[in-house]
């Protein structure tokens, strides 16, 4: 980079901004900063910018930080080589799957079953996608038991080339008589077209089953859409198998035995879907970075089965073409499926909540799921089973959100809610009504309440309150208030009744103040009480006001005498005082030592 | 009367708001907050005549109006007003991220805690005549409330900081052998010296000085933040929306354009390219300063130690 000439740097920095100009103000910097100003207004803020170093400074401090500003938050996968692996896995999977299907016009069924399976498990291991052997059993197991039961009912006959290949058969099999069955039981439209014209498919008694099944799909070339049906259905089928429809029971189960299933899905999505292969193999990846983003169940649930990733995934989609690449690259699903449950958590105003509690509970079972949401305040509980459900939403510092009579089917349900604000008062413990002070002043005190549970005023958030044992402590040592005649009181019962504290008995007279002042403000975390009046009077309890001690606010010669009007004391140290005069002073010891800070006029 | 003479100087502004009003209160929930529309509208004039030129019209006054942040300006003006519902909102919201973006700035907790308090209090406002004056009065929805609080934040910061640092700032420019503090210190003691110094070219002055005038404002802000302030090219390149690459060629395109134009202006008065380029490289105040700097101490120790020296023996 060239250097400037040191005249010119000096010449730079000597000027000033015009004379008679005055700085542009906070707003103008900030839509500055934002980039929201209109061309005229940005020119002049630019053009005092250039010549004004504090401006400068200023603009250069209020860039927000990265991470707010940065729209693509989405690490990279952390193997850099993921996604090229998925994409040319399911561009090899595809070639294989083409293979396999020339092959198996010209082979028996087990052969073909068997180069099948054996090429796609090279593909699906190239994904590094392989399912636990634990799932992919009893996933076969079920699709077996399909099978098997379809055979029962129509076709007794398998032709298999040996008995060690006889499961793959009869899954094909099943697969093949599922699809060709599925007109009957009310198929989309448009997939009931597509898969008329294949004659062969609708003859259940063809000694090659599963070759037909693929064959059914290819030359029916069904649409996309023709496939929703059965795709949606796979997903939320294998509790209920029968209900939305056999061939979708056919599709979940097929898939599960690898080879069976994977000729038919793909074969089903023709040519093009290469180019969605490629694009929800992205998809996934990006997928399972943002579930690993928002951590907790999910995230377990991604680790511990990559088949269940690979299920949220395909839940996610909307998409037939994402939902069957997606499934068929990333192996077999497994678990049960249920539906799944989501939405967005907003408050009053329309902000979104982030970290508050979501519980899902079966009314039926009392099983209950917990989510909580993401920083974009969405939940999402996946896999649940169907049926009635309560959902609950709750965070600190808002009512808690209730919706009953949920029923969850094989299907997304879709909840937003939003959350009012409970009363501060209800988890925290401040009032002050002292009629001198204005109302402002009132909801300042229940404002520094509102933090005051926690150990830092500012950055706990309320989520942070309810895992704070001095809560609990808050809730021992009740509510607190001022009356307009300037008693203490408390309530043990949220404000429905309240006993009077006597301070001035108790602590003022010994600790000698002066008994007529009058109380003005409290405030309370815990069990730590500090209650302020005229005359400087400060009062601190630290057994949740059964005793109290006069705290003599001063520092040298300079003492407090003004009325407190205002006290903060985020944490049991730091607490800051506030007089009518505005004097402001702050203790970082509780209370042992004070200084005074600048009054705020 | 501020809002009398605002009707009267922009009829205007008032009329586009008057067609547009229902609307942005709606946007707004001013209602909300506990302003009634009337009031709200009120707060639109005065923001709408502080920022536009007088005489605007009314379509852009209408495209202004909509570009405020409304919400959020409804929002601040009801926390201004003491709306309690209002404080519970915008408490809600901006309460963890005042520290947090006073963290950000000040790089350092308690310095961050103060900054976040003293802003606080400023937020929550008070006044001695009884009548509460909260900061939050002055936001005008131009930019967010968030990016406001930011800025705030930083001017608040950089108030204090510049306070404290022009008590170094001197050292840290003699360590960088530059003369600005000798300079400021001279005129008060010894006006005729600075007459003495070797003056500089007025040429050379004069064609940096139009140069530098002739360039656009935002050149101008890209030199002075990766010269003069030190930014980093992503940091300017953000300000301004741009791509670092993009800042980088501008930089690089306007250290050599600048040379090349002061050249120039340097030939057109005058001088041959020689004379221009060694004038312009040689920086004569900087070797006068040190030997100035230099000088002036030898000559403070000379003149006290002799004193000292001679009278001691007598």
């Amino acid at each position: 980079m060239p250097e400037l000439p040191n005249i010119v740097t000096r010449r730079l920095a000597e000027r000033g901004p015009r004379p008679g100009t005055s700085h542009p103000d906070a707003d103008l910097l900030t839509a500055f900063v934002e980039q929201t100003l209109p061309e005229r207004d940005r020119g002049a803020v630019l053009g005092h910018l250039a010549d004004c170093a504090s401006c400068r400074e200023i603009v250069a401090l209020s860039q927000p930080a990265e991470a707010e500003t940065g729209t693509l938050a989405i690490p990279k996968p952390t193997r850099s080589a993921g996604f090229s692996i998925l994409r040319w896995g399911a561009l090899a999977a595809c070639a294989v799957l083409a293979v396999s299907v020339a092959v198996l016009h010209n082979r028996q069924t087990g052969e073909a079953a068997l180069v099948a399976k054996n090429q796609v498990s090279v593909a699906v291991s190239e994904q590094k996608s392989v399912p636990p052997a634990s799932n992919k059993a009893v996933f076969g197991n079920r699709s077996e038991g399909d099978a098997s039961r379809d055979a029962d009912n129509r076709t007794p006959t398998i032709p298999a080339a040996g008995p060690q290949r006889a499961e793959e058969a009869e899954a094909q099999g099943a697969i093949a008589r599922q699809y060709s069955t599925e007109p009957v039981l009310g198929i989309d439209a448009k997939a009931k077209r597509a898969l008329v014209p294949a004659p062969r498919a609708r003859s259940p008694l063809n000694d090659n089953a599963g070759f037909l099944g693929h064959e059914a799909i290819v030359g029916a070339n069904i649409a996309p859409k023709g496939l929703d049906l059965p795709v949606q259905g796979r997903s939320f089928n294998q509790l209920i198998p029968l209900k939305p429809g056999a061939l979708a029971a056919g599709a979940g189960g097929g898939m599960g035995s690898g080879a069976a299933v994977q000729p038919p899905v793909s074969e089903a999505v023709p040519d093009a879907a290469r180019v969605d292969a490629s694009e929800v193999a992205q998809d996934v990846v990006q997928d399972k970075v943002a579930k690993k983003d928002e951590g907790g169940n999910l995230f377990r649930k991604s680790v511990a089965s990559p088949t269940q990733t690979a299920e949220v995934h395909s839940e996610g989609r909307s998409k037939a073409p994402a939902v069957l690449v997606g499934g068929a690259l990333a192996a077999p699903p497994s678990a049960p499926v249920g539906g799944e449950v989501r939405g967005l958590v907003v408050d009053p105003s329309g902000a979104v909540v982030s970290g508050a509690k979501v519980t899902v509970t079966n009314t039926a079972t009392g099983v209950s799921l917990a989510s909580a949401t993401n920083e974009a305040g969405n939940y999402d509980v996946p896999s649940v089973p169907p049926g009635p459900y309560t959902i609950a939403i709750s965070k600190p510092g808002f009512k808690e959100f209730v919706r009953t009579g949920l029923k969850v089917e094989p299907a997304t349900v879709a909840l937003n809610a939003t959350l009012q604000i409970g009363a501060v008062a209800e988890t925290v413990t401040v009032e002050a009504q002292a009629p001198t002070v204005d109302t402002a002043s009132t909801s300042v005190s229940s404002v520094t309440a509102y933090g005051a549970n926690t150990r830092d005023a500012y950055r706990a958030s309320s989520a942070d309150i309810a895992n704070l044992p001095n809560l609990v402590a808050a809730r021992q040592a009740g509510t607190w208030q001022i009356t307009a005649a300037g008693n203490l009181q408390r309530s043990f019962d949220g404000g429905k009744s309240w006993e009077s504290v006597p301070v001035f008995q108790v602590g003022v007279n010994q600790a000698g103040v002066n008994p007529t002042g009058r109380l003005r403000v409290v405030t309370a975390t815990g069990f730590q009480v500090w209650v302020g009046g005229s005359g400087g009077a400060l009062l601190h309890s630290q057994d949740a006001g059964r005793h109290f001690t006069n705290v003599r606010v001063h520092r040298k010669r300079a003492t407090l005498t003004g009325d407190i009007v205002a006290l903060a004391f985020p944490d049991p140290e730091h607490g800051r005082v506030e007089t009518a005069d505005h004097d402001v002073w702050t203790t970082s010891d509780g209370g042992k030592t004070w200084r005074p800070s600048a009054s705020v006029k | 009367m501020t809002t009398n003479a605002t009707l009267q100087s922009a009829p205007g502004l008032t009329s586009a708001l008057q067609q547009i009003r229902d609307g942005l209160c709606a946007q707004s929930r001013c209602s909300e907050w506990g302003i009634p529309h009337a009031d709200f509208e009120r707060i639109l004039l005065v923001v709408g005549a502080k920022y536009l030129p007088e005489g605007a019209e009314s379509s852009e006054a209408a495209t202004f109006f909509k570009s405020l942040k409304l919400e959020e300006l409804a929002l601040a003006r009801g926390c201004a007003a003491g709306h309690e519902r209002a404080w519970e909102v915008f408490l809600t919201r901006y309460r963890e991220k005042l520290f947090e973006m006073a963290l950000s700035i000040a790089r350092e907790a308690a310095t961050a805690r103060e900054l976040a308090d003293s802003l606080y209090a400023d937020l929550y406002g008070v006044s001695s005549r009884g009548e509460r004056v909260s900061r939050l009065a002055s936001y005008t929805g131009r930019g967010s409330l968030e990016g406001w609080l930011r800025t705030v934040l930083a001017q608040e910061f950089v108030n204090r900081y510049r306070k404290q640092r022009r008590t170094t700032s001197l050292d840290e420019e003699i360590e960088q052998g530059r003369q600005f503090a000798a300079q400021q210190q001279d005129p008060a003691g010894k006006g005729a010296s600075l007459e003495t110094d070797p003056p500089i070219d007025p040429r050379l002055d004069q064609s940096i000085t139009s140069v530098l005038d002739s360039l656009t404002s935002e050149d101008r802000y890209v030199l002075a933040s990766y010269f003069l302030d030190g930014r980093t090219l992503a940091e300017v390149a953000r300000t301004l929306g741009l791509h670092e690459s993009t800042i980088s060629r501008r930089v690089d395109k306007l250290a050599r354009g600048l040379r090349k134009q002061i050249l120039s202006e340097l030939g057109r008065r005058g001088m041959t390219r020689r004379q221009a380029e060694e004038c312009l490289d040689t920086d004569v105040r900087d070797l006068k300063v040190d030997l100035r700097a230099r000088l002036t101490q030898e000559s403070r120790a000379g003149t006290f130690s002799p004193r000292e020296a001679g009278e001691t023996p007598k």
